[in-house]
């Protein structure tokens, strides 16, 4: 549905992202994490054309929505923030939305409005975060677009209404079949909603995993040796040792698994245990660095 | 239908649902023709990709433990037909032979395995009903 190819950008002679490659396919839920400055914004903003890329392309079903705009009325962004929009009366946003979108739905939008309980005769400025955020996510909807990116919708929202969102996320999914580019903090949310991961690490594509495969090429265990931990097993590569706390050494085997497993094991470990793991571990192990905050 | 998943388990969430759907039909939660909640409901209930719903559902469809009935919904099967895997019966006794090895080094003798094995039995409501006439 959405292809990105070896898109690349600069600002100010400073590589933003480069060598960005992949694909979002129909109804499927895709989630792109990465630290704090890492150009996850940038990037998502490139897709729908508000920043051009210096190289590459962004097809939607085989258009390239740079070269040929009326095809970006099937792609609709989501901010993070919303705050240019403070001024508008609902009416004034419904009647931007239907300039640039033309498919624009606004009984649907009304009706959803209506279901979420949001009253409608206020400046944006005077709705809470909660409700912002909730309308945003609505006015994209009733935009009928095959593709919504969604940067950090549920940032900051209360558990009551980020399962409203997020519910009503996946019900669109399933009922329309649309797709979902969401960039997102929250590991454990896009866990279970996503069946795609896309990790971004120093302006590239880290890795792309599928949340079926994540569980069978990555492995945390946790093992205990006698004496010294062996070094033959400390410099495989796919080994990545999370913490060491006196003999007992806890660490996130990439790929490989069952081999890898083998390896300790001939060593004779006084234990050897399998432990439960998550997307954080992954992202702890394969974007985690000295530098704390970029 | 209640669902339990933890999703730190290493078992995949489709593979949670088949099981505790399984789970479900033997204790007599769920009975023949009853209405399964769908994709939709389900995916959006537990939070989850209705991706990974319908894999589930697919599975248990295979194993002919429920079925899809044109613009009505999904079913539990009237009459439950299990194939049988001859790959799963191995695993299962290779398995339980594991478990009984272990168990004798903790010294559980033989009756003691007996009585929680048939306890267990006679939570699924009898167990065996489904091994009938193989």
């Amino acid at each position: 549905m959405l292809t990105v190819n070896n898109l690349e950008k600069s600002i100010e002679g400073q590589k933003i992202y480069q060598n960005i490659t992949f694909t979002v396919g129909e109804s499927s839920i895709v989630g792109l994490i990465g630290r704090n400055g890492v150009g996850k914004t940038t990037l998502l903003r490139s897709l729908v054309g508000i920043i051009d890329p210096d190289q590459g392309e962004v097809l939607f079903e085989g258009t390239n929505i740079h070269l040929s705009p009326e095809i970006k009325k099937s792609i609709v962004y989501v901010p993070d923030s919303t705050s240019a929009y403070n001024s508008y009366s609902i009416k004034e946003l419904v009647r931007l939305y239907k300039t640039i979108y033309i498919d624009f739905d606004e009984v649907v939008f009304y009706e959803l409005m209506e279901r979420f309980t949001l009253p409608r005769n206020r400046k944006i400025r005077m709705y809470s975060k909660g409700m912002k955020a909730l309308i945003f996510i609505i006015l994209a909807i009733s935009t009928r677009a095959k593709c919504i990116i969604l940067d950090e919708p549920t940032n900051g929202l209360d558990a009551v209404v980020k399962r409203q969102i997020l519910q009503f996320l996946i019900e669109e999914v399933s009922d329309r079949g649309i797709s979902l580019l969401i960039s997102s903090h929250h590991l454990d949310e896009l866990e279970k909603i996503a069946d795609t991961i896309i990790m971004m690490k120093n302006g590239e594509i880290e890795s792309v995993i599928t949340m079926d495969d994540a569980k069978q090429h990555y492995q945390k265990v946790q093992v205990v040796y006698k004496g010294e931990f062996p070094a033959s097993i400390e410099n495989l590569e796919n080994i990545k040792i999370i913490k060491k706390i006196g003999r007992v050494t806890t660490l996130l085997i990439k790929g490989n698994v069952s081999e890898t497993c083998e390896l300790l094991q001939k060593e004779q470990p006084l234990l050897l245990e399998e432990l439960p793991m998550t997307l954080e571990d992954i992202f702890v192990s394969a974007l985690g660095g000295e530098d704390l905050v970029k | 239908m209640y669902f339990d998943l933890n999703e730190r388990s290493n078992t995949p969430i489709w593979e949670q649902i088949v099981n505790q759907v399984k789970e479900m039909i033997l204790k007599g939660i769920l009975q023949p023709n009853d209405k399964l909640s769908s994709v939709r409901e389900l995916s959006s209930i537990l939070l989850i990709n209705p991706n990974t719903v319908s894999k589930a559902y697919q599975e248990l469809e295979r194993q002919g433990l429920i079925e899809t009935r044109r613009g009505k919904g999904t079913f539990v099967s009237e009459t439950i037909s299990l194939k049988v895997d001859e790959e799963k019966v191995d695993q299962i006794k290779k398995s339980l032979k594991l478990l009984i090895v272990e168990a004798s080094y903790l010294g559980i003798d033989k009756h003691t395995l007996q009585t929680w094995i048939e306890s267990y039995l006679d939570e699924l409501g009898g167990g065996d009903e489904h091994a009938n006439g193989k």
